[in-house]
């Protein structure tokens, strides 16, 4: 008798859960219905990139865009707004999600949820060119404490470098990475520490010889940024996946993630389920 | 500067919207800044605390602050405002703290005799400021006012932070998408200057137009 109750009870559960999943998720009536997404861009090429006559596209809101088109948002309005707003523009549901470089990380878990990651990637120094301190490492500064090394505030290089020793008053944070760069430049600081491809990028616009570029930085896992959402939107989020999955498959990922630099291999295996704790 | 020049449609989107960001918090904080200031001179011990609680609470914590409380942290609450409403309720809110200490000091220049005299007449106190105080009042403290015009359109700068995007912002979009740093910052800050000149020049005009016939030095003197 136990055993029916149980099959007839899991039986239920399982007719349960397979509505929830099949049926649309109230966001995306609501965007579907509306015509179009508002999607928080920061301000970070290759990850998103801002035309001169201030259209936002790069690789992050490119996929976005795609993915949209999937589930049936024909349309993805960007708003661009500073690094450090996006999460708490997110909360205060200014913007139905945000994407361009939020890295997957356990602590933003705690505020905002991610989709399977989309991005992925080394990390990268930019330091005087020779390497005159050579820094190969986040465990090469922490070795020189005279040395100062900058990265945004919050961003992962930060949480790296505290783990690996360096110490807080060695860091000088930057407002936006071309400020960086510059204090590189003019001497303040010894080593830039931020994504790979966003180094790169900054580097290559920069174009100055007495730069250089580490790439990659060993010691550190690659990081992998998602499309983030408000803590409400679950269901959102696994019908998002589900569509980023499906580009995944085409091989259309591919096209417009390369172009940008990224490599659309890097994401395969990669899974907020274990770059989350508890896999939220 | 060529690549600078190339984002012109966003810089001139950013002019805009720091003109309409100004424009309209000026309206918001100089309606505040003469309810606040004559609250202070109320007869009433009620309305005068209300006052100075609102003035000292705005004027002592950071506008930044202010404008990420009510973006961010108001919605939590079910209060929701638009992007530009949560700047212009917080730059309107903050400058007319200081504005009302302009009223205040404006409306106390005013000789005693001249409350004195209104008195006298037997105005009520509605008639005694409508026609008798604040008309001496103003030209004192138009040139206060003019500063703090000024001081308004630049605190419009830290206005990004809350996803408007004004002059600065489009400056810092232009900085990293060409990693260039002069030149963008160069541009914004002739733009400012140009607009903080016509400020300049439209709170001379109301000067002249309100001080046109009017002694007001004598007025306090005698």
């Amino acid at each position: 008798m136990k055993k029916i109750i149980l099959f007839f009870a899991s039986f239920l559960i399982l007719l349960g859960s397979a509505n929830v999943s099949f049926a649309e998720s109230d966001t995306l009536k609501r965007l579907k219905k509306q015509g179009y997404a508002t999607v928080a861009v920061a301000n970070e090429p290759p990850y998103s990139d801002i035309k001169t006559d201030g259209y936002v596209t790069g690789a992050a809101p490119d996929v976005a865009r795609a993915v949209l088109n999937i589930l049936g948002v024909p349309d993805l309005k960007a708003e661009v707004i500073m690094y450090g707003a996006m999460i708490p523009a997110l909360q205060a549901r200014r913007v139905d999600m945000a994407t361009s470089g939020l890295y997957i990380k356990p602590d933003r878990c705690e505020s905002i949820i991610y989709s399977e990651p989309d991005l992925c990637g080394a990390e990268a120094f930019a330091v005087p060119a020779g390497n005159p301190n050579n820094l190969l490492t986040y465990e090469d500064i922490a070795a020189q404490p005279a040395l100062k090394m900058t990265t945004c505030a919050g961003c992962a290089e930060e949480k790296y470098a505290l783990e690996r020793g360096v110490k807080a008053d060695q860091i000088v944070y930057f407002d936006t990475p071309p400020s960086g760069i510059k204090m590189l430049q003019q001497g303040r600081v010894d080593v830039f520490a931020l994504s790979g491809l966003g180094t790169q990028d900054l580097l290559n616009k920069t174009n100055d010889s007495n730069l250089e570029l580490v790439m990659p930085i060993s010691g550190v896992p690659i990081g992998c940024a998602g499309a983030a959402f408000n803590m409400d939107d679950i269901e959102f989020r696994a019908e998002y996946n589900m569509a980023l999955a499906k580009l995944k498959a085409t091989g259309e990922f591919a096209a417009i993630i390369e172009p940008y630099g990224f490599s659309a291999e890097a994401t395969a295996g990669e899974s907020y389920l274990t770059r989350c704790p508890d896999g939220k | 500067m060529k690549e600078v020049l190339a984002f012109y449609p966003i810089l001139i989107d950013g002019t805009i919207t720091t003109i309409i960001l100004t424009v309209l918090s000026a309206i918001l904080a100089l309606v505040i800044s003469f309810v606040v200031g004559l609250s202070r001179i109320s007869k009433f011990k009620i309305v005068r605390i209300i006052a100075i609680i609102y003035l000292e609470f705005f004027r002592g914590s950071s506008a930044l602050v202010q404008m990420f409380f009510i973006y961010f942290v108001l919605p939590m609450w079910g209060i929701y405002f638009d992007a530009l409403t949560a700047g212009v309720v917080a730059i309107g809110c903050n400058l007319g703290a200081y504005g009302s200490e302009v009223v205040r000091g404006g409306v106390l220049a005013v000789g005693k005799e001249q409350h004195e005299a209104s008195l006298a007449l037997n105005y009520s106190p509605y008639k005694r400021y409508r026609y008798v105080i604040i008309p001496q009042a103003i030209p004192v403290m138009i040139p206060t006012f003019g500063n703090l015009l000024i001081e308004l359109l630049k605190l419009t700068s830290v206005a990004s932070l809350i996803t408007i995007s004004d002059l600065t912002f489009m400056a810092h979009i232009i900085r990293v998408q060409t990693a260039l740093t002069l030149e963008p910052f160069l541009v914004i800050l002739v733009i400012y200057f140009i607009i903080a000149s016509i400020l300049v020049k439209i709170v001379d005009i109301i000067a002249n137009k309100f001080s046109k016939g009017r002694n007001i030095m004598i007025a306090g003197e005698n």
